[in-house]
């Protein structure tokens, strides 16, 4: 009895001892643990039920393919890189939507994008005050977690090009107001568009219909803004996998009609994709939670990445 | 299939509520054992070796009884076996894959895969087995005699999946008798079918997905009173899930003639984690209680085995709700809660309640924190998230007032979810005479739950991972 008291008493105090110890190495800030926003080297897992913020089928990522997809990105921020390195001498007709240079080079080295883009460094600063962003849940988010001195916000979650006349939507620091309102009482030098997430359960053909009908609209209001088409961002791996209708085969075949709108005028098409996929072209698990939308702290860089290929083309 | 799925509730239940009621007295457990049969098989359609265990695992059971009871010098050794075997199975399917990948991260020599699901409700009908075959062992039930109405006893659809936990004792004798289908019964459980039905769809699942909305933005963009928001938001979903579960097998029950033990009695309002713990998944707890704590000496052989029994009860509790580190940890944080309040705090949080709600106001969460995030990595970023201070942070986020757009969204559902922690709602429930209030009342709850699983917001049952 007395004995196997002593155990128990012994191995309680080896347990306690093991607990402080634990607890104090991991309340303890150190350097490199990812506690800094910006910090992308660690892979995060996955909120314990991941579903889709609109409702939908929820896929919950595996650790497995968040890991895959962490050494997939890097392999793919190189390849990235290179083709920056190659671009510096090219000339601009293949370049737009062959994006992701600043943004890829972030991810290597976690460091701010607007330094070290070689050709893009002065025209990091490209006047965003006559910009206007029209877009569904991802530009939701792009507004809030890398507002853009001086743009307009023109997003509402849900937003499609079948519904974006319907009602009016909340612009920050402007109020209410429907688009044709909008377009009506203020002046855009440069307007960017991302949607079609929402639409890919619609035929492609009726929904690029509509996606230039709307074109034209903001054309007829605004006869010298340059439209961005923006190339709709991909799903993750397990969401491509499980969703019969949100999958990166639809997505893909959207944006490339979609990118048949440009004409390279006044229309142009960017593709912010590279920044974030994988290997298998697919959003990366380490840029999502959900499967579909960006982690908050990646917005900042599609926002630079915004900004520098707008230089870039209209500095021609 | 959950209870809260159109399937469920308009083809499962009309067919096989409609035979239940038509076929005489005597069918009635051989209709409850096909209807509980297939409602399984349904659920096992891809990995048909589940459905091939949980078969077996009856039969086991019910030859070990019986065993048990013939021969009673050999008693020990036939419980053995049961309590082996039961525990191989929970073992092998439920942490096999959390062990062998540890153990492959730390010894790279070492390259067994192995890839198990989840059999559904492995978790609770491995106990109830458990339980039965302890009980005839000691003695206080007698062995089941028909195989029958044993496999009725474990595999009653309505407490299948995700509890309570029914002890054989506890429905031995309606097993038993002829069950008379009272009318009005009837109609009573199928009111507490709806309100469980009403707490899952309308208040749990909204609330879960804004827990998953800050699994969508990445913890560290939450700005802290948005991690408070959303840690609150979790505290009521896990809570509205289980216990709405709950009523709904309880409210199945009464339908079937069948009195299953509660298992939820306002955890919200308790004023300790003792006390918390006697409130919360009641059936689990009696079952430790019944099963390990008191055949451990429970706390009659003095204080260190007493320590011992407890921290045995929690690690175990922790490991039983899935394997991972952060439900060892989440067990262990129970455990030193409850000595610190068994032996310094307790009767200073009971004599002055208003402490007590507070402290328990900050200490559930931040369980249920650990609970709910199962990478250790992720739970610190949350937790610096919650005290920014602690750690030099600043509390806020990029989005300037994240918390009032999630608070303008989802409000409705955050004051539901306090009141109905509370007892307010059910007392006055209680104090509605005219059946045509409660009636339309319940109707309300039933249209709305439907047409929002119709609209597809609801979510996978939190407990299915078990």
């Amino acid at each position: 009895m007395k004995k196997s008291n002593l155990i128990t008493l012994i191995s309680l105090i080896v347990l306690i001892v093991v607990d402080v110890v634990f607890l104090c190495i991991w309340l303890i800030p150190s350097d490199d643990d990812g506690l800094a926003g910006g910090n992308v080297s660690y892979v995060p897992s996955v909120p314990a039920n991941p579903s889709y913020p609109s409702g939908n089928t929820g896929n919950p990522e595996n650790s497995t393919d968040t890991s895959d997809v962490s050494e997939a990105v890097s392999t793919d921020v190189s390849d990235v890189i290179d083709a920056s390195d190659a671009e510096t001498s090219s000339d601009e007709s293949d370049s737009p939507d062959n994006g992701g240079n600043n943004g890829g080079n972030d991810i290597d080295t976690n460091t701010q994008p607007s330094g070290d883009g070689g050709n893009y460094d002065g025209s990091a600063t490209a006047d965003m005050n006559d910009a206007l962003f029209i877009g569904d849940s991802r530009s939701v988010g792009l507004m809030e977690y890398a507002p853009i001195d001086g743009a307009d916000y023109y997003v509402t979650v849900g937003m499609s090009v079948y519904n974006i006349y319907d009602k009016p939507a909340d612009v920050p620091g402007i109020g209410k107001v429907t688009l044709i309102d909008l377009l009506n009482s203020h002046s855009y030098g440069k307007i960017y568009i991302m949607l079609g997430i929402n639409e890919v359960g619609y035929p492609f053909g009726s929904t690029v219909k509509e996606y230039s009908a709307l074109i034209d609209l903001i054309k007829t209001y605004q006869p010298d803004a340059v439209v961005f088409v923006q190339a709709n961002l991909h799903v993750s791996q397990s969401r491509h996998n499980t969703d019969k209708v949100v999958n990166n085969t639809n997505i893909n075949e959207l944006n490339s009609r979609l990118s048949a709108l440009a004409d390279n005028e006044s229309i142009f098409y960017i593709d912010a994709n590279p920044i974030f996929d994988d290997d298998a072209g697919a959003l990366a698990g380490v840029c999502t939670g959900d499967g579909t939308h960006l982690y908050a702290k990646y917005y900042a860089q599609w926002s630079e990445w915004i900004i520098s290929q707008t230089a870039m083309i209209l500095g021609e | 299939m959950v209870f809260s799925s159109l399937k469920f509730i308009l083809i499962f239940m009309p067919i096989f509520f409609g035979c239940y009621y038509l076929v005489p007295a005597r069918f009635k457990n051989p209709i409850l054992l096909l209807g509980s049969l297939a409602f399984y098989l349904v659920g096992t359609l891809n990995s048909p070796e589940h459905f091939l265990l949980f078969i077996n695992s009856i039969a086991l059971d019910f030859v070990v009884g019986v065993l048990i009871d013939r021969y009673r010098s050999h008693k020990k050794f036939f419980l053995i076996i049961g309590i082996v075997f039961h525990l191989f199975f929970l073992g092998m399917f439920k942490y096999a894959n959390f062990i062998f990948g540890e153990m492959r991260r730390v010894v790279p020599e070492f390259d067994i895969v192995t890839n198990f699901v989840l059999p559904i409700g492995i978790s609770f009908y491995t106990f109830q087995g458990i339980s039965y075959i302890i009980d005839v062992y000691r003695g206080t039930v007698k062995a089941e005699k028909s195989l029958l109405d044993y496999a009725v006893y474990i595999s009653m659809f309505e407490q299948l999946i995700a509890g309570p936990i029914v002890t054989y004792g506890n429905v031995a004798k309606e097993l038993h008798t002829e069950r008379r289908i009272k009318p009005n019964v009837v109609v009573n459980g199928f009111g507490v079918f709806v309100f469980g039905l009403g707490l899952k769809v309308l208040l749990a699942n909204p609330l879960g997905k804004l827990w998953s909305q800050a699994g969508a933005i990445g913890y560290e963009s939450l700005s802290t009173p948005l991690a408070w928001l959303v840690l609150f938001a979790y505290t009521f979903q896990i809570y509205f899930d289980f216990f709405g579960y709950s009523l709904m097998a309880i409210g199945m029950g009464k339908m079937l003639g069948f009195k299953l033990p509660k298992n939820f009695d306002h955890p919200y309002t308790s004023k300790s984690m003792t006390e918390f713990w006697r409130r919360w998944h009641i059936t689990l707890g009696s079952w430790f209680r019944e099963y390990v704590y008191i055949p451990l000496g429970g706390n009659r052989k003095g204080i260190i085995a007493l320590i011992r029994n407890m921290l045995a009860v929690w690690l175990l509790t922790g490991i039983w709700h899935g394997a991972g580190y952060n439900f060892l940890l989440w067990g262990n944080l129970l455990f030193v809660v409850l000595i610190i309040e068994r032996f310094v705090i307790g009767r200073f949080l009971n004599k002055v309640p208003v402490v007590g709600h507070l402290y328990m106001l900050l200490l559930i969460p931040l369980s249920w924190m650990v609970f709910a995030i199962e990478d250790v990595g992720q739970l610190k970023i949350f937790f610096t998230r919650l005290f920014p201070f602690f750690f030099g942070e600043s509390p806020w986020s990029i989005f300037k007032n994240d918390y009032i757009k999630y608070l303008k969204m989802y409000y409705p559902f955050l004051i539901a979810g306090i009141l109905f922690s509370t007892k307010l709602p059910y007392r006055i429930l209680q104090k509605i005479k005219s059946r045509i209030v409660i009636w339309l009342l319940l109707l309300i709850i039933f249209g709305a739950s439907l047409y929002c699983m119709y609209q597809g917001y609801d979510d996978p049952f939190l407990y299915f991972r078990f």
